[in-house]
């Protein structure tokens, strides 16, 4: 947490500031104490937000954060659990210091919003008033986009793009293979939450398989895209790292991606049938469910946002920050959620309190992990432009770049890992 | 114009202690600091004024660094380098002197200094801006 000399603070908290400004701005003077945030979710998207608007306002504004887990285990990094990178406890994180920032974390589900009345129903029944929402749910996946697949069938096809007992029943699967195991991934269609996460996510795959010394089994990536994120570093690094082992089959190969079948362990497409030992489906995706109820979504699924603010183009009183939104060029990843909920914070302080406001600017980088010590980036400047959020041009890793670069990269992604989640958590 | 630079050079002292002040009004309680009284403000003007001079054109300009709008600049850059460490591949840049900072940033821009991602960020920061994040995170703390 970022603070500003402590000379600074004491004359801050010395000057009573809670009460002088609650007597200067317009809502004390109807009566009610404090302009009241509520955030629902507290992923990057909407504990940063809770974070900064709490810590940025100093108590002026009363801001609570309604979310059902009391912890938060990262999907950013969960592919380096895979890999044996990392462990899953280095990933988790909890709320006390967001709360000790002055936020009020109710562990709780959101069941509702009711947006006449300005209010969000509780799972049990009880509700929270707010003048502001801020919703950031993240996704749901839409299951039945791949036929025969099921929220029953990942139990035993994973597809752990939700952090937690998915991911760690990946792992299992993963390290119970023998040598000549066959992996599908069936990869998911744009939009989804990080885009070379799938691909990371193999390379993590082969990685261990490599590790173990195995040299008949295989990855075959079924994909209903034409083409992926940082795509010829990806197949340039699998030909240098796993040569012959990972075959990526676009939809021009393989002809359309019929269905899974649980029971058999079976992927079936146009082109063949395969029987896997580890099936890794990855379903399209929709925003969070809450998010969809409240009639923010539209025919995607998604919810749109005035680029200026992040507020939903439905309700000027609701702020839609991560994955949930539709954020223009800006992929959906933990740091565009972050960036993202660094403008509504902004504007959601300049609103209640009439703090200054500032023209919105985004931006965002993925690192990914091809093999020990070779990571490749993607990233660039975002900014409001024609309605959207517009990418400026932006980087992308070179084919064919010096060891040197690639091990500097995975260090940063360390280096970021730690920031970011500091930044959101405290 | 004379009359800036002289300022300049006469409330080279005051300069941080008018720029802490502006500091201060940074959290939203902060409106306290309009009614703490005439000395504050006082000192707030010379925060006003007390500026980094540029030459621009051949004339000299007088630039208020905007703190405010560094520290709103600042988050972005918060995201990598909050929790950076001595051995950190990602720096530390809080308490880093101001021209150091406007130095590297400018060095960023020009790319003279390699890494897409601060090439990337340094692109969209113009000199005001960068004057912000430098007067920032001269003052501002972990
Ligand atoms: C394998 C993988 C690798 C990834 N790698 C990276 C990476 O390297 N870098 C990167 O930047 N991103 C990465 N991502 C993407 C990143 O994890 C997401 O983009 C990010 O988590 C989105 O944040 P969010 O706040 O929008 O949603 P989420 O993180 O999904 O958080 C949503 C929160 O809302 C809560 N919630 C949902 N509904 C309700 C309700 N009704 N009431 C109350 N609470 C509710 C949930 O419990 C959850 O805690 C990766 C993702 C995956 C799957």
């Amino acid at each position: 947490m970022t603070e500003l000399t402590r000379r600074n603070f004491s004359v801050l908290a010395g000057a009573s500031l809670a009460t002088l400004s609650t007597s200067l701005f317009a809502p004390s003077a109807f009566g009610q104490a404090k302009p009241r945030l509520v955030v629902i979710g507290g992923g990057p998207g909407g504990a940063t937000v809770a974070r900064y608007v709490a810590k940025d306002s100093a108590g002026a504004i009363d801001v609570t954060l309604i979310e059902p887990s009391k912890t938060f285990t990262t999907c950013f990094f969960s592919n380096l659990y895979v890999g044996g990178f990392r462990n899953l406890k280095s990933l988790t994180h909890n709320y006390d210091k967001v709360r000790k920032a002055g936020v009020k974390v109710v562990h709780s589900m959101a069941a509702s919003i009711d947006r006449d009345k300005k209010q969000v129903v509780l799972a049990g029944g009880g509700r929270v008033a707010y003048d502001r929402l801020v919703i950031a749910p993240g996704i749901d996946l839409k299951y039945e986009s791949v036929p025969g697949y099921s929220e029953a069938a990942a139990q035993i096809m994973p597809h752990a793009w939700k952090p937690g007992p998915q991911t760690e029943l990946l792992v299992k699967k993963l390290n119970a293979l023998k040598d000549g195991d066959l992996i599908v991934m069936v990869a998911p269609p744009n939009p989804y939450r990080c885009p070379p996460g799938p691909y990371e996510r193999v390379s993590m795959f082969a990685h261990v398989l490599k590790k173990k010394g195995y040299k008949k089994s295989k990855i075959i990536i079924v994909d209903p895209k034409p083409a992926f994120s940082k795509q010829g570093v990806f197949m340039e690094g699998w030909e240098k790292h796993y040569p012959g082992m990972i075959e990526w089959q676009d939809p021009k190969v393989h002809g359309g991606i019929k269905g899974v079948d649980p029971k058999t362990g079976e992927v079936k497409t146009d082109l063949a049938t395969y029987k896997a030992a580890l099936v890794n489906v990855i379903p399209a995706q929709m925003a969070g469910k809450i998010a969809r109820d409240a009639g923010l979504a539209d025919a995607s699924g998604f919810c749109a946002i005035d680029p200026e603010n992040m507020k939903s183009k439905v309700d000027a009183n609701i702020f839609v920050v991560g994955d949930s939104s539709i954020a223009g060029d800006m992929p959906k990843s933990a740091f565009s959620a972050n960036s993202q909920a660094k403008v509504a914070a902004m504007i959601i302080r300049s609103e209640l309190v009439k703090s200054r406001a500032f023209p919105a600017r985004y931006s965002n980088t993925c690192w990914s992990l091809i093999a020990p010590d070779d990571d490749i980036k993607v990233g660039g400047n975002f900014e409001p432009g024609d309605g959207m959020i517009k990418a400026a041009p932006g980087f992308v890793s070179q084919k064919g770049e010096s060891a040197d670069i690639r091990k500097q990269n995975y260090k940063e992604s360390v280096d970021w890992y730690n920031g970011i989640v500091a930044d959101i958590f405290g | 114009m004379i009359g800036y630079a002289a300022t300049v050079a006469a409330c080279h002292d005051c300069r941080r202690r008018g720029r802490n002040e502006t500091a201060e009004r940074m959290t939203d309680g902060t409106a306290a600091s309009w009614v703490i009284g005439p000395i504050l403000r006082s000192m707030r003007m010379a925060a006003a004024i007390c500026c980094a001079c540029v030459v621009a054109g051949g004339l000299t300009v007088a630039r208020t660094a905007d703190i405010e709008l560094g520290r709103y600049l600042s988050t972005e850059c918060i995201t990598c380098h909050g929790t950076a460490k001595a051995d950190s591949t990602i720096p530390n840049i809080f308490g880093l002197g101001e021209s150091h900072f406007v130095e590297v940033i400018r060095a960023y821009r020009a790319k003279a200094l390699p890494n897409p991602v601060m090439q990337s960020i340094a692109s969209r920061l113009n000199d005001d801006d960068i004057a912000a994040l430098a007067a920032y995170f001269e003052i501002a703390k972990k």
